[in-house]
């Protein structure tokens, strides 16, 4: 299968990481995966950049918010498509996550893979 | 012969007793003309007096002919009463019109039926300042005094009255000779003087007698007016009870507050004994007669039936009269009608009554602030809620004790509220204990306004809801807890499936199992989406961010969403959405209440049924409906739909899933849109389920 896309992922679930590394996978793109936001936020900022990043909210030591916020504040990488997938359907968090700059966001029980690597598809056709 | 002249002896006595009569004559003669000429001087002061007497009964019928009713418009009309006038007063009339004309006259002068002296119009207009005196002879030549007095009506001459004395002169000496005798008569004089000055003093005692009876008399007819005037006004009534006579009259006033006519019955002590509720009437005449006996005053209050029915309260006051030996003769009183009085003060004792048990009783604390002033009342509870125990608060001390943080956003509410014309207010604040920790409060106050819409108090109750907002603060605790911890596992096991689903090496049974365990799992998905709305929606967490939106869009998405369900049973879908506008509401949830209406109508459908949706204006709203041809709903459950929970026994015997949540959500999310959602069924024969929001001219964006 031919790389379609770098894709790195932050999420602290086990189980949710794995599904979305296998479903990616699969669909040929390429996954890097970090288990909590300072992790992720490293991986994102050591080249070569992902193509579209997967962010969870809820982590330890770093939140998504926190995230997004230092990804969007950094020249190397505020251009770089981040989806949220989170389990709070609130209006608000959805509200200021994209006012934050997120491409999109999902609550991840509501969300299935194949809609998700579709998604991910698009953007990186995007960028 | 001496003898002779013995015989004519020198009677000195003779001389004597001539000189006495002489002396007797010139006396007798003297005193004569004394007499006549005292009697004459006598009979010019008369006429004199005559005179100022005519004129001032003159004086007297002009004032009653000007306030005639018919003068001087109608002068002739006044004729039968000049007649009765003159005969009255013993004088001649005549009454002239202000220019000149002989209108009427009546009277006897002289003892004679009067005859009007031609030339009364003459004197009248001939007389100077108003006030004309003649002297003419009349038809027998007798010669009379005429006496000319204006008649004024409110300031300007009407007319004049013309009075002739009623007898003519006994004594009338010549024209401009005067009786020498006058310096032979001073004691005459003196005497006559005497008399004219005491008749003089007479006269005038009776003058002013006169103007005081007058006076006294038009006051009294001013008073008594001006009584049943007042009487009338203030429902008050007046009676008087002469003891020894047993007679008792009323004012006018006394009788229409027992409803009767004045006059109609004779008043009497059974009389308004009748009139007495019996409940009240042992004491009201034991409380008369207690006075009458001990002469002492008296205050009562009484229930009345008047002669109409009518129940009446009245109040009674009075007192007794005594005569001379120290007992009551009289009782004299009023009678108020203070029914209403009575009734007001009544309800006002018992809403102060029921106030002060209320404060008592409240668990919430009470306050009252006069927002002129800044003064602040504070109920029992205050205290007890929240420990402060001030004298006299002031606005500034409930202020100081508002958290930091809330203090702007209710100083700012208040003035919004003051601005507005509205009276309730209401705010949640956080208020600072005595012990120096923080009571949330739900304060609710209603706004009392002057005339010129000034708020002038505010009467509020202060609701301790800490626990409420600690409940609040657990069950948000909750839905994060439910969306985080439920959610991640949820997620798991779905994609996990998916995956599952997308492994090619499994036998066909397996397949089937994990389909069924996606479906169930899908299920678990959305019940926990429901309660995440429902709890967020209840505790008033969801914000509404109303927009316009168009129905008739939402619901063409929903249908393409549900398309293959729709599909799968075989559905005829229609839409009716002509012209309808746009609805002021928040699109994510109105496309939710859309979508669980239009999941209903299908999952309850029967297979190869209709689906009718419309969407029309109703005045300002617009109303939404969907019609299925299902099962339709039994009428026991109709009422009951939209509780939580809640299904009704068919949908669960025909095994069609769901939570029971997803009809309540509707309904939250409607009702706080400002709408209402209802169903209507006939049972077997389909259901319809229709909602209203309030309509827009706003565009859709």
């Amino acid at each position: 299968m031919t790389e379609r896309g770098r894709v790195l992922l932050i999420e602290d679930d086990k189980f949710l990481r794995r599904a979305c590394e296998a479903s990616l996978r699969q669909r040929g793109f390429e996954v890097t995966s970090a288990v909590d936001g300072e992790e992720g936020l490293r991986l994102a900022l050591t080249p070569p950049v992902a193509h579209v990043v997967l962010l969870d909210l809820l982590m330890p030591k770093l939140t998504g918010i926190e995230v997004l916020r230092a990804l969007k504040s950094d020249a190397m990488t505020a251009t770089i498509p981040v989806v949220i997938l989170s389990n709070s359907s609130r209006e608000e968090d959805k509200r200021l996550a994209v006012e934050l700059g997120a491409a999109g966001y999902y609550v991840k029980s509501n969300l299935s893979l194949k809609d998700l690597a579709a998604q991910v598809a698009r953007l990186v056709a995007h960028a | 012969m001496t003898g002779r002249s013995a015989s004519r002896p020198y009677t000195p006595g003779a001389d004597h007793v001539l000189a006495v009569w002489t002396l007797i004559v010139l006396t007798i003669g003297s005193l004569g003309i004394a007499v006549l000429l005292g009697l004459y001087q006598l009979h010019q002061r008369e006429l004199d007096q005559d005179k100022a007497e005519i004129q001032r009964l003159g004086r007297f019928l002009a004032t009653v002919i000007s306030s005639h009713p018919a003068w001087p418009q109608n002068a002739a009309a006044i004729g039968p009463e000049v007649a009765t006038l003159g005969n009255t007063v013993e004088l001649g009339l005549s009454v002239v019109s202000a220019d000149g004309r002989l209108v009427a006259g009546a009277g006897i002068a002289g003892g004679r039926p009067f005859s009007i002296p031609v030339d009364a119009p003459e004197i009248a207009l001939s007389s100077t300042n108003g006030i004309g005196v003649a002297e003419r002879p009349d038809a027998d030549g007798v010669l009379r005094t005429h006496v000319a007095v204006p008649i004024r009506k409110t300031g300007a001459l009407t007319g004049y009255v013309v009075a002739i004395r009623k007898s003519p002169p006994f004594f009338r000496p010549e024209r401009g000779g005067r009786p020498f005798l006058v310096y032979l008569t001073g004691a005459g004089t003196l005497i006559v003087l005497v008399a004219v000055r005491a008749t003089r003093r007479v006269t005038r005692h009776a003058d002013g007698l006169i103007a005081e009876i007058e006076a006294a008399s038009a006051r009294q007819q001013a008073s008594e007016a001006g009584m049943a005037e007042a009487q009338r006004l203030a429902r008050i009534g007046s009676w008087e009870w002469d003891v020894s006579t047993d007679t008792v009259s009323w004012s006018n006033e006394h009788f229409r507050l027992f409803g009767l006519e004045p006059g109609t019955v004779t008043p009497s002590l059974d009389v308004y004994l009748q009139h007495v509720d019996p409940d009240d009437r042992a004491k009201a005449k034991a409380t008369l007669n207690l006075s009458r006996r001990s002469g002492g005053p008296f205050v009562y209050h009484q229930q009345i039936v008047r002669a109409d029915g009518v129940v009446r309260t009245l109040y009674s006051r009075g007192e007794a009269v005594c005569g001379a030996d120290g007992t009551p003769v009289r009782l004299r009183g009023t009678v108020q009608d203070v029914t209403e009085q009575r009734a007001a003060a009544e309800a006002l004792r018992q809403s102060e009554h029921r106030f002060h048990l209320a404060a008592l009783a409240s668990s919430e604390a009470l306050c009252e602030w006069n927002i002129e002033t800044g003064a602040l009342w504070l109920n029992e509870s205050f205290t007890a809620l929240f420990g402060h125990s001030v004298a006299h608060p002031s606005v500034e001390f409930w202020k100081n004790l508002i958290h930091a943080n809330d203090v702007e956003r209710v100083d700012r509410s208040l003035q919004q509220v003051f601005a507005s014309t509205g009276s309730l207010w209401s705010e949640e604040y956080r208020l600072r204990r005595a012990d120096g920790t923080y009571a949330w409060v739900f304060d609710r106050g209603f706004i009392e306004r002057d005339a010129t819409n000034r708020p002038l108090r505010m009467i509020a109750s202060l609701m301790d809801i800490t626990h409420r907002k600690e409940a609040e603060r657990l069950k948000s605790d909750f839905v994060s807890f439910v969306s985080h911890q439920l959610r991640t596992p949820l997620a798991g096991m779905n994609w996990m499936l998916e995956l599952a689903a997308e492994c090619e090496r499994l036998p066909p049974d397996a397949h089937e199992y994990i389909s069924n365990a996606r479906e169930a799992a899908a299920r678990l998905v959305s019940l926990v989406n429901d309660l995440l709305d429902i709890a967020r929606l209840e505790a008033g967490r969801i914000v509404m961010t109303p927009e316009p939106v168009r129905l008739a869009d939402a619901t063409r998405s929903v249908l393409t969403e549900l398309e293959s369900l729709i599909a799968e049973k075989g559905l005829q879908v229609s839409v009716d959405a002509d012209h309808a506008p746009a609805v002021l509401a928040d699109p994510q949830l109105v496309r939710q209440v859309v979508m669980n209406l239009i999941s209903n109508a299908i999952k309850y459908n029967n297979p190869g049924g209709r689906l009718d949706i419309r969407i029309a204006a109703q005045n300002d709203a617009l109303e939404w409906s969907v019609r299925d041809t299902g099962m339709g709903i039994p009428r026991a459950a109709q009422s009951r739909l939209f509780e939580k929970f809640f299904r009704a026994d068919n949908a669960v015997a025909q095994e069609v899933e769901g939570t029971g949540l997803g009809l309540h959500l509707v309904r939250l999310i409607i009702e706080q849109a400002g709408g209402r959602v209802w169903c209507e069924s006939e049972p077997g024969a389909g259901a319809l389920f229709a909602f209203t929001l309030p309509a827009t001219q706003q565009r859709v964006h």
